[in-house]
């Protein structure tokens, strides 16, 4: 249990790092705008664009976070995702919504589906002079950066330090007694493995892992490590049946958990290892150890690391970039490295 | 009846936006903004604009319940009527349910925009946009339109049980799926929800045992305990809440908790037993007609068993396929 109480007691520190947290009711806000007219739904979007809010507020000197996530009824979906509707949309934000949950700052969060209601609010804030992501001009112009790391790397450059993402609002202490309760001391390792396959929306199929190799790759693990936990996180029609028959394994959505559980339970761990996506975005930048893999060659310019490089420029040894497809034996190795590299930090 | 200025005006207004949204570029985009925040600012002269704001202090641990509740009793109004709903919640949760109090806001088909805040300055701040100017000025209406949703009292809860619903809307691929599934669990047989609180748990193999006719479909968060052929756990199937409401929506009739769920099949006017909720000094049942019963502290006696058989009996025959 040392290892969990100490996890846990890095997390609140974590979770202010480089943030005021508005402990009154006053704060100089900043203002986030998610116009889903432009703005695409997916989860590893979404903690971007949070990220680039923390920067951004960081930057300003803010200490708290207003979010406005807009749907226009009469086009509730960007031109990435034409399958978006007015008959389905209410389904895909409510499976979104915990991934804005993320901020350590955030003081308030309206979901919008009225324009004039927003066009006010944002004139307000206009009138105000209050800090925007994106800005305002930006948004004038339908326009969201919500894939590269331009500018969070810029702020890692200049400060040396960066304004991570926590635990959903409301669900950290959940994570920790999830942790008591089914994990025992173990050593948790969160697992997400892309399949878009299997999800109710498939698009970029290209970028799907090899489900078998996953497989192997945990049997070995328990067999090699039996302290060792799995969760497997991911929509429930995303993970293959095989996997309730993996030893060492819990997954969080089969037992009655959603995606704001398993951001928290994620933002808990001690390790990530998955594919490049949504989940690995959240290990990035709530600062876990981890291994991603499969990152798209075509990633590298958006996220100023050059192929092949084991790291992001704001990234520690324990955070491992791998930009080819994945195999068990390559995964039991990064595994083995990182299971030393962090048993090794909290026992010492 | 309006005159041909007002709808010729409205003709104008509504045919400018069209053309600025398509156009999606400054400055344009800008006219698009300034218009409509002007739109915004007239409705609110007007009074046309209503909003309703809830509170929760201390530590409510059904949330998503008292929403609810919330909700059907404050969002009412002619046809038509838009609401703007606020909800000031505490920074410390006693339940990670935040994801849930959500999905019942989305349920309401009559919100307009949902503000979730952590901070009472910033709520206040929102408000003098979103609230009508008489609103502001008349505390009558403050007053009625702010309400404390920490906690939820049997007088609540008996109001919610005896009067009448507007619905709720839940996504149409969602009640697809629920229907699809009890088509291929249940086939012609009658469904029935079960969502049994722990200390009730034994009720779910009697029902099963006594009711073979009926496939009984257990929607409550613990491990499956029953062995009966004819009673199946989705504990294990990963629904979120509003594909649990579905659920109870489609099925043929419901037997669990005063939660969210219960009150979803309340709600949609599906046959119901309802348990929980009292404080052992009210009456041991209440009857909504014959379509909903309600045991507020219900005790596993053979009383109350033959209570809930009675009322299946009732709503779905005596036994045999239907």
């Amino acid at each position: 249990m040392n290892s969990v109480s100490s996890n846990e007691n890095s997390q609140a520190m974590s979770d202010t790092q480089g943030l005021v947290r508005t402990s009154s009711d006053a704060g100089k806000p900043m203002i986030g705008i998610y116009d889903f007219s432009y703005g695409p739904y997916a989860l590893g979007d979404a903690l971007t664009w949070t990220m680039n809010l923390n920067v951004s507020a960081a930057a300003a000197g803010c200490d708290a976070i207003d979010q406005y996530l807009v749907i226009d009824l009469s086009r509730p979906g960007s031109r990435y995702q034409p399958f978006v509707n007015q008959h389905n949309y209410v389904s895909i934000i409510d499976n979104l919504f915990p991934a804005f949950l993320c901020s350590p700052i955030l003081r308030s969060l309206k979901l919008i589906r009225y324009p004039p209601t927003f066009n006010l609010f944002l004139l307000r804030e206009v009138v105000r002079r209050r800090p925007m992501w994106p800005p305002f001009s930006s948004h004038l112009n339908r326009k969201l950066d919500f894939i590269s790391h331009r500018r969070i790397n810029a702020f890692y450059r200049k400060h040396g330090y960066l304004p991570w993402l926590t635990a959903p609002r409301g669900y950290g202490a959940w994570a920790d007694g999830f942790r008591r309760t089914h994990c025992g001391g173990r050593f948790v390792v969160a697992v997400n493995i892309r399949q878009g396959t299997l999800s109710l929306t498939p698009a970029n199929l290209f970028r799907d892992s090899p489900l078998p190799e996953w497989h192997s790759f945990i049997r070995r693990a328990a067999t090699r490590h039996p302290d060792v936990l799995f969760l497997i996180l991911g929509g429930y029609t995303e993970w293959d049946r095989e996997v309730y028959c993996l030893p060492n394994v819990l997954i969080p959505r089969a037992m009655g958990f959603g995606l704001g559980h398993e951001l928290a339970l994620l933002h808990r761990a001690d390790l990530f290892m998955g594919s490049s996506s949504g989940f690995a975005a959240m290990a990035t930048f709530c600062n876990k150890p981890y291994v991603i893999t499969n990152i798209q060659h075509l990633f590298s310019p958006y996220i100023d690391v050059p192929v092949g490089a084991r790291q992001y420029p704001f990234g520690n040894e324990n955070q491992v970039l791998y930009w080819e497809t994945e195999t068990q034996d390559v995964l039991l190795e990064f595994f083995e490295e990182l299971h030393a590299l962090v048993r090794g930090k909290s026992a010492s | 009846m309006e005159s041909k200025a007002v709808l010729l005006r409205r003709w104008l207004i509504n045919f400018t936006n069209r053309a600025l949204r398509r156009l999606g570029f400054f400055p344009f985009t800008l006219f698009y903004v300034v218009l409509n925040a002007a739109l915004k600012v007239v409705q609110l002269r007007r009074g046309h604009i209503f909003v309703r704001v809830g509170e929760v202090t201390g530590e409510a641990t059904s949330l998503p319940r008292s929403v609810m509740l919330w909700l059907d009793r404050v969002l009412t109004g002619p046809p038509g009527y838009q609401f703007d709903v606020c909800l000031r919640l505490p920074r410390e949760a006693a339940d990670a349910n935040l994801h849930d109090v959500f999905s019942v806001l989305l349920t309401s088909p009559r919100f307009r925009s949902v503000g979730l805040y952590w901070d009472a300055s910033s709520l206040a701040d929102d408000l003098t946009l979103l609230q009508a100017k008489q609103g502001r000025n008349n505390p009558t209406v403050w007053a009625t339109s702010y309400e404390d949703l920490g906690s939820l009292s049997f007088k609540q809860l008996q109001e919610f049980f005896q009067s009448n619903h507007e619905g709720i809307v839940l996504p149409v691929a969602v009640t697809r799926d629920a229907q699809t599934l009890l088509k291929r669990q249940a086939g012609g047989a009658y469904a029935v929800c079960l969502n049994l609180p722990g200390e009730l748990r034994s009720l779910a193999d009697t029902v099963a045992v006594a009711r073979p006719d009926v496939r009984f479909f257990d929607l409550a968060p613990a491990l499956p305990t029953t062995k009966a052929a004819n009673s199946q756990s989705l504990y294990g199937y990963g629904l979120n809440l509003h594909e649990r409401m579905a659920l109870v929506q489609a099925a043929d009739a419901y037997v669990g908790s005063f939660d969210e769920v219960g009150c979803a099949a309340l709600v949609s006017g599906r046959p119901a037993i309802l348990l929980g909720g009292g404080t052992g000094e009210q009456p041991d049942r209440i009857s909504r007609g014959e379509i909903s019963l309600w045991f507020p502290d219900p005790a596993a006696t053979p009383e109350f068993t033959e209570s809930v058989l009675q009322f299946l009996s009732r709503q779905l025959g005596p036994g045999g396929n239907r």
